[in-house]
């Protein structure tokens, strides 16, 4: 699948005061299977950039393009059904009593019959090494079991990308390597917009810097993560694994 | 002001889920018409908001004590009356499963006491007050008399709805002089409680409340009319089934009017009999082994309890047989 | 345990008696929903001197307890507060009504009679309730109000108010520790605070349902949770259970089943 966005533009109107949430020009494009992170400071844009390729939020001008489809209303059902939008907060995906009704939701509203759905919540599951909880209750999970349970929602639908919004935030270590390890055997086309360098040191292979609404910077993420300067004046540091300890 | 299940006969329960049901088909249609795919997700959190903050303590100052929100007029300042009241159905079904708050037999009563008149008086009394503009003063002075007018309504029902059924033996006059002014002093607190929400958000975010310049144009406006025309005739249906209940009954009602008319010592044998006689007739219900003599009397007492204790055996160890062979076949 | 949290470990609770894989729990739910109303409508209409009668009617919750494995003791902890409240509607019956009943020499008012029916009628009707919700889910009562021809708006609504209780149940209970460590001395929220603090907390709750229809929608959701019944079938099982009890219902009600008994045991 191919992500195309070209000249775009979009504001918040209630918070245009602010200026924080706008953003501005930007064109980019993302293909095939790459790994793509999407890093910048808080209010850079990044959430309403992945919502807008999902179309819930409508972009004021310029064009987007998620595979064949242009991103309008009339193909929004299409194209959710092959993007997949994992969000910051998993209490906001999960809504269903046990994991295997969550998992279900997507594939039923697909029409999808009860036996494609078991395969298909059956091979979400496998992806996200989470076999052993199908049955169980949802808020009994741990936040890192409801992290990649959300992940499993997703993969259910078998999307051909996944957006991924601030995915290891309040994950434990185990948990987040867990997830960098989950995130690295999928195949599918991954944007990862994210604070926490490190994983998308270990995870993508190409970042995208935002600041202030606008592209800063977009290439080889071991380039974008050494440079210091660059990050810095952008509002954020060097991924922690590169940082000298003092002691 | 939740009714249980034991305050209510099934002829009044039923007229009351009648009536509640009609109003709720009424909702739903409205809610259709609105066509906002949004405002389910928007409903069912805000059922729990509502259901979750009548946990928090709200202390009065002054007193010990604490109060609580009133959901039906904040739902129905956030939401609009149908939708408020479609949400209370939720919050009230759920408090009477999960926490026996309310019968599942009195939930039409408990929707009619509450949601009916939390959401659709309160509406009227929002709609009225803020006719012309929001203000921090006339929301709050919405607030606190929708919360007291339907308090007070809700009471009032209670009381009917509970002679109606010859529950209690409580004459009308005790039973009005004790719940109103105790719902007014609720009403007062709720209402300033809910008052200091929605003066909050009316800061915050004022776009949110019902009736602001967004929802104005909407379809489905309250008029006043047509909701008097509303009341009267529930006032019409109801008056009607709780009567035709009653009926069945005479009892309840019967004998509050003859404590009130006044026997304070207890009567001789005659007159107990006579009364007795009286109440056999007018029921075909009453067994006919009550108002017995002394030693029947006695030995029927006996022949129940040992009877209970015998059915229940029976019961206990047929379930036990049961469970055993269930065991036994699925081993 | 405050409030909230006690509240959220009940609600924990009951949902997970009523996923058990157990035998009552399988029972199609509109049965069991039917049932329970049903009994209810019964043990009220009693009338309120027949407490011989009304005792019969222990049966369905002595059979269902004992059917579901529950535990009676739980039962009763986690009623504690409401049973009482329950009992003392009728408190006032006795000084109202005086007429005089004599059994064996022990002159009573008919008052404490009725008190005592409408207590057992209190407590009979919430025990069914209990034993409703504890072998049926949220999503099962769902279904079955789905086959009453409940509008879908509603059953949505129900379900979705369900799932998010213990999501903000602990956002208040969150809420309320840490104004309660700031504010030691008082023992609840000071009305300086009732707007801001209940305010925010709606405010967050505002937006966390516009993340979680966004949610839905990215997922297919079109207004309807059609799928509830998916695994639930109408089993002859099923129908044999109502009608015993719907037969033993109508016996008790209309047969003074228990004295019957009890005469032919004592000779009286």
């Amino acid at each position: 699948m191919d992500i195309r966005m070209e000249d775009v533009s979009f504001s918040y109107e209630q918070r245009s005061e602010s200026g924080a949430e706008t953003l501005r020009h930007l064109s980019f494009e993302v293909r095939g299977q790459e790994s793509v992170g999407l890093i910048g400071a808080n209010g850079a844009g990044k959430s309403t950039l992945l919502k807008l390729m999902v179309g819930l939020n409508t972009a004021d001008s310029g064009t987007i393009r998620i595979g064949e489809w242009p991103v309008k209303k009339e193909y929004l059902p299409q194209i959710r059904a092959k993007l997949g939008y994992v969000f910051q907060d998993s209490d906001s995906q999960l809504f269903m009593s046990t994991v295997y009704e969550d998992l279900a939701f997507a594939p039923r509203n697909y029409g999808m019959t009860s036996q494609e759905t078991d395969q298909r919540v059956a091979h979400a599951l496998e992806l996200a090494g989470i076999s052993h909880l199908r049955d169980r209750q949802i808020h009994r999970l741990s936040g890192g079991e409801k992290k990649l349970v959300s992940i499993a929602t997703i993969l259910s639908m078998t999307p051909e990308a996944l957006l991924l919004d601030e995915p290891s935030i309040a994950l434990d270590p185990r948990n987040r390597r867990n997830l960098i390890r989950i995130l690295n055997s999928l195949d599918e086309l991954k944007i990862i917009a994210s604070h926490d360098l490190d994983m998308i040191l270990e995870t993508c292979t190409r970042t995208i810097l935002l600041a202030h609404g606008e592209i800063i910077c977009d290439g080889p993420t071991r380039e974008i993560l050494q440079d210091r300067e660059l990050l810095e004046a952008n509002g954020l540091e060097l991924p922690l694994c590169m940082q000298k300890i003092d002691r | 002001m939740h009714m249980a299940d034991a305050l209510v006969t099934p002829a009044v329960a039923g007229t009351m889920y009648v009536c509640s049901a009609a109003v709720a088909a009424y909702s739903v249609k409205k809610v259709r018409e609105e066509n906002d795919p949004k405002k389910v997700s928007l409903m069912g959190v805000m059922g729990a908001f509502v259901f979750a903050t009548q946990m928090i303590n709200f202390t009065i100052p002054g007193t010990g004590s604490s109060g609580h929100l009133c959901g039906g007029m904040l739902l129905s300042s956030l939401l609009g009356p149908y939708a408020g009241f479609l949400t209370m159905i939720g919050v009230l079904l759920i408090q009477c499963l999960f926490f026996a708050d309310g019968g599942l037999l009195a939930l039409g009563c408990n929707v009619w006491n509450m949601a009916f008149y939390g959401c659709f008086i309160g509406t009227l009394i929002w709609r009225y007050v803020n006719k012309k503009e929001f203000s921090k003063r006339r929301i709050a002075l919405a607030s606190v008399l929708g919360c007291v007018l339907t308090l007070q309504l809700g009471a009032f029902s209670v009381t009917l709805e509970t002679l109606a059924s010859g529950i209690t033996e409580l004459p009308f006059g005790v039973f009005v002089a004790t719940m109103q002014p105790i719902h007014l002093a609720i009403g007062a607190v709720e209402g300033l409680i809910t008052a200091a929400v929605l003066v909050f958000i009316y800061e915050a975010r004022p776009e949110l409340l019902y009736g602001s310049n967004a929802e104005r144009t909407a379809a489905g406006k309250l008029s006043f009319r047509k909701t008097l025309v509303v009341l009267a005739l529930a006032a019409v249906v109801i008056g009607g089934g709780l009567s035709l209940a009653a009926s069945q009954y005479p009892d309840g009602l019967e004998w509050s009017m003859e404590q009130i008319a006044g026997t304070a010592e207890l009567e001789a044998d005659g007159d107990a009999y006579e009364t007795a006689a009286a109440v056999q007739d007018a029921t075909a219900f009453l067994p006919d082994y009550a108002f017995q003599s002394s030693d029947t009397a006695a030995g029927t007492v006996v022949s129940g309890i040992v009877g209970c204790a015998i059915v229940v055996a029976v019961c206990v160890g047929a379930c036990h047989a049961f469970r055993f062979f269930r065991r036994k076949q699925t081993a | 345990m405050s409030r909230t949290g006690t509240a959220i470990y009940e609600i924990n609770a009951m949902e997970t008696l009523a996923e058990r894989d157990q035998w009552m729990n399988h029972i199609h739910p509109l049965v069991k929903f039917i049932l329970t109303v049903g009994y209810i409508a019964v043990v009220v209409s009693f009338h309120k001197y027949d407490l011989i009668g009304l005792l019969g009617m222990v049966v369905y919750p002595v059979a269902g307890f004992l059917l579901a494995e529950l535990s009676f003791g739980r039962c009763l902890r986690q009623l504690r507060v409401v049973l009482p409240l329950v009992c003392m509607v009728g408190l006032v019956n006795p000084f109202f009504d005086r007429v005089p009943v004599w059994i064996g020499g022990l002159c009573i008012r008919a008052g404490v009679i009725s008190m005592l029916t409408l207590m057992l009628k209190g407590t009979f009707a919430v025990l069914a309730s209990y034993l409703l919700i504890a072998t049926t889910t949220l999503e099962q009562i769902c279904y079955a109000l789905q086959l009453l021809h409940v509008p879908r708006i509603i059953v949505t609504q129900i379900l979705l108010t369900g799932r998010y209780l213990t999501l903000l149940l602990g956002e208040v209970n969150r809420m309320t520790q840490a104004y309660a460590l700031r504010a030691p001395s008082q023992k609840g929220v000071h009305y300086k605070v009732w707007g801001s603090l209940t305010g925010q907390l709606l405010l967050r709750s505002i937006d966390r349902a516009n993340e979680l229809y966004e949610s839905m929608l990215l997922r297919g959701y079109d207004g309807d949770f059609a799928y509830l019944g998916a695994h639930i079938r109408l089993r002859g099982r099923d129908l044999v259970y109502m009608a015993v009890w719907c037969v033993l219902f109508v016996l008790l009600r209309r047969v003074p089943v228990i004295l019957w008994v009890g005469r032919i045991v004592t000779g009286v």
